[in-house]
């Protein structure tokens, strides 16, 4: 039998374990491993921690690399052209550092500003300037800050949550149409019911220990939304994309605490609440693991990609911010201008509209797909490709959108040739005189939505009363049509 | 423009065909490698940094490497090979500039690292802290034997893709590769069953 040093052994050991070796010295090594224990044990060893590196974790496709990447390789390719006495590089980071400097200075102005400055004056003068005239213009306002958990239920079953309980501005998550879309905008017909959380214990009837884990899925759900929606006073929107995910999978925590009784009554309330989402049975483990806080919401690194809206721009970039601390400071809840935030919101987005509308200024540069932004006079979209969902099948996702694609009912209103021109996502076209003659020409599976055609048409002209007349509306009847 | 989508055709052709198309003008099959070699070229940086902020922007940065270099490429290794070795050579860069000695340390782990191993095996469970304790002793071994056991246990690439892209001797992977494996072994004892 051959012997090995101790080295020798262990470079071989390692060969044998990637099955690389001759035949002949494979047989050798065995015939000495059977003879030695401990030479055993290494290689299993060795074998445990190879498989253990092999099963580790995988970071999962970014689908918003590409989007990055080439915004990085368009400004180098500016950059070649660039006729500043400066690289043309430093605008972007000196736009950042300013949307930056608008998302920290609420807490800065009470608590922050010394560190901070501090922080920058390593930066260069640009930046700081960048930073310091944007004190100027105000503090930064997260839109729900102060929602309750009967709010966040309503948002994860219905998708919608208004600004407040007069306004008719609101976050919209729209999983039924083409393209998931989140959407920050006026909402006059759509507002959520009324549902609490103690609606949905009365129905699935959970355990002391049950209340708490779900009380905490939902808390973490509200820090998650308080985190994900920011105005900053000097007219800039930042919304998180990853908040369009937050509806499914609050809903899969909650029925991951329940028992499999329990998840049927949640099901029943679900449909009772006519909730956007239903239970994908099929999708649920007969034996789920209950978290006390759910996985999905610990994601490393307190980075967020942000879609940051100014009035004449759109641009994807990380905020890194210290929301805490933010919502600690209490700026938002100052009265004056909380109560402004619907009409700042309404300015912001119309202003926009306008400017790109008219060509007055350059165009906002969409993020690539799969995140796309659009908007109108009072609603700022942004459309998030499905794939952005492949990350979460590990996610332990189980509930579905209730709706189907062929459910929805869409139509649109536009001016053309003097007249209003009405068409529907089932092939209807016609030239509206009043909505009277409109009403003697639908077809019965049409008139299901004369209701909401009144409300398109009302709202369309009071558009057309404020607005340009070349503006189009539509508006898309999201009724459960069981 | 680079934002145009690809051509929905190309997105089954294989590298070389992409990179001769992009050598003959149409830059944006550029997007299709990409998309292609994100995923492998991200989890190639977490697991030699184990950091999620340095990620996003080595990798564009070896992105912008290969695009920049692409014109040249000339076949005569694997596309895939090559953009490894662009982001080794990336990481090595990185590391350099950080000039953080545990990465470029030739000791063996030190007695606290054992300890506190072996601390979090006796409080925890095995399987549930098995991959941290994994990271942290992959993040003690220096990175000359770390980069080839990502490259072998974690990328799966063979003894000649590995050399080619730590651009060494066979010979010097499968060295290196034993002694990261003993080291990494000997980190994790109190971790590893009887």
């Amino acid at each position: 039998m051959k012997t090995y040093s101790a080295k020798e052994l262990s470079h071989l050991l390692s060969e044998y374990l990637d099955g690389t070796m001759e035949a002949r010295e494979q047989a050798d090594l065995e015939e000495y491993l059977a003879a030695h224990p401990e030479a055993q044990k290494e290689l299993r060893d060795l074998r445990q921690v190879k498989h253990l590196l092999a099963a580790g974790k995988r970071l999962p496709p970014d689908p918003f690399f590409w989007s990055r990447l080439s915004a990085h390789m368009e400004s180098d390719a500016e950059e070649e052209q660039n006729l500043l006495p400066f690289p043309r590089k430093y605008i972007p980071l000196a736009s950042a550092m300013a949307i930056l400097a608008f998302v920290a200075v609420g807490v800065t102005i009470v608590l922050q500003r010394e560190p901070i400055l501090e922080y920058l004056s390593r930066q260069s003068q640009a930046v700081k300037e960048a930073y310091e005239s944007s004190i100027l213009k105000g503090s930064v306002l997260p839109l729900f800050a102060n929602i309750d958990n009967d709010k966040v239920l309503q948002y994860a079953l219905f998708g919608t949550l208004a600004l407040d309980d007069k306004s008719e501005t609101a976050l919209r998550v729209d999983e039924q149409s083409e393209q998931v879309h989140i959407e920050v905008g006026m909402t006059a017909d759509r507002l959520p019911p009324s549902v609490t959380v103690r609606d949905l214990y009365q129905e699935v009837l959970p355990t002391t220990e049950q209340r708490k884990r779900i009380d905490a899925v939902l808390d973490e759900a509200k820090a998650r939304i308080a985190k994900g929606a920011f105005y900053a006073e000097n007219n800039v929107l930042a919304v998180d994309p990853e908040l369009a995910k937050l509806n499914r999978v609050v809903l899969s925590n909650i029925a991951a605490v329940l028992a499999p009784v329990q998840r049927k009554l949640l099901d029943r309330f679900l449909v009772k609440t006519n909730a956007s989402y239903a239970l994908a049975e099929e999708k649920i483990p007969s034996s789920p693991e209950p978290r006390h806080v759910p996985e999905v919401f610990r994601e490393p690194g307190a980075q967020h990609e942000f879609v940051v809206m100014t009035e004449d721009s759109t641009i994807v970039t990380r905020l890194t911010l210290n929301i805490d601390s933010l919502i600690q400071s209490r700026m938002f809840e100052a009265p004056v201008v909380a109560s402004e935030l619907p009409a700042r919101l309404q300015h912001l987005m119309k202003a926009r509209h306008e400017r790109t509308a008219v060509g007055s200024v350059r165009p906002p540069r969409t993020p690539m797909p799969p995140l796309r932004t659009s908007g109108e006079e009072d609603f700022f979209k942004v459309e998030i490709a499905p794939r952005i969902y492949s990350e979460m099948e590990s996610m332990r996702v189980w509930v579905t959108p209730r709706l189907k694609k062929e459910k929805m009912f869409r139509f649109e209103f536009r001016m053309e040739g003097g007249g209003t021109r009405v068409e529907s996502s089932d092939g209807f076209e016609f030239d509206v005189r009043d909505m009277d003659s409109l009403m003697r020409v639908l077809t019965e599976e049409q008139l299901k939505h004369k209701e909401q055609f009144r409300k398109a048409d009302s709202l369309f002209r009071s558009r057309v009363k404020v607005y340009s007349p070349q503006k189009r509306v539509t508006v898309e009847d999201t009724t459960r049509q069981n | 423009m680079l934002a145009q989508a690809a051509d929905n055709s190309a997105v089954h052709k294989s590298d070389e065909v992409l990179i001769t198309l992009f050598q003959t003008g149409e830059r944006d099959v550029f997007r299709l490698l990409v998309e292609r070699y994100q995923e492998r070229v991200r989890n190639i940086i977490y697991s030699i940094f184990h950091e999620q902020a340095i990620i996003d922007d080595l990798a564009q940065e070896v992105f912008l490497k290969a695009y920049q270099a692409l014109p040249r490429f000339r076949f005569e290794s694997s596309f895939y090979t090559w953009l490894y070795r662009i982001t080794v050579n990336k990481s090595r860069d990185e590391l350099r500039k950080r000039k953080v000695r545990r990465y470029f340390t030739l000791q063996p782990l030190d007695e606290s690292a054992e300890k506190e191993i072996a601390g979090k095996s006796e409080s925890q469970g095995l399987k549930e802290d098995a991959q941290e304790l994994i990271t942290e002793g992959l993040k003690k071994i220096p990175d000359k034997f770390r980069l080839p056991i990502v490259l072998k246990d974690i990328e799966g690439m063979t003894y000649e893709e590995i050399a080619e892209v730590m651009q060494c001797e066979i010979g010097t992977v499968k060295s290196r590769l034993s002694r990261g494996r003993a080291m990494l072994r000997s980190a994790l004892k109190p971790l590893l069953e009887d």
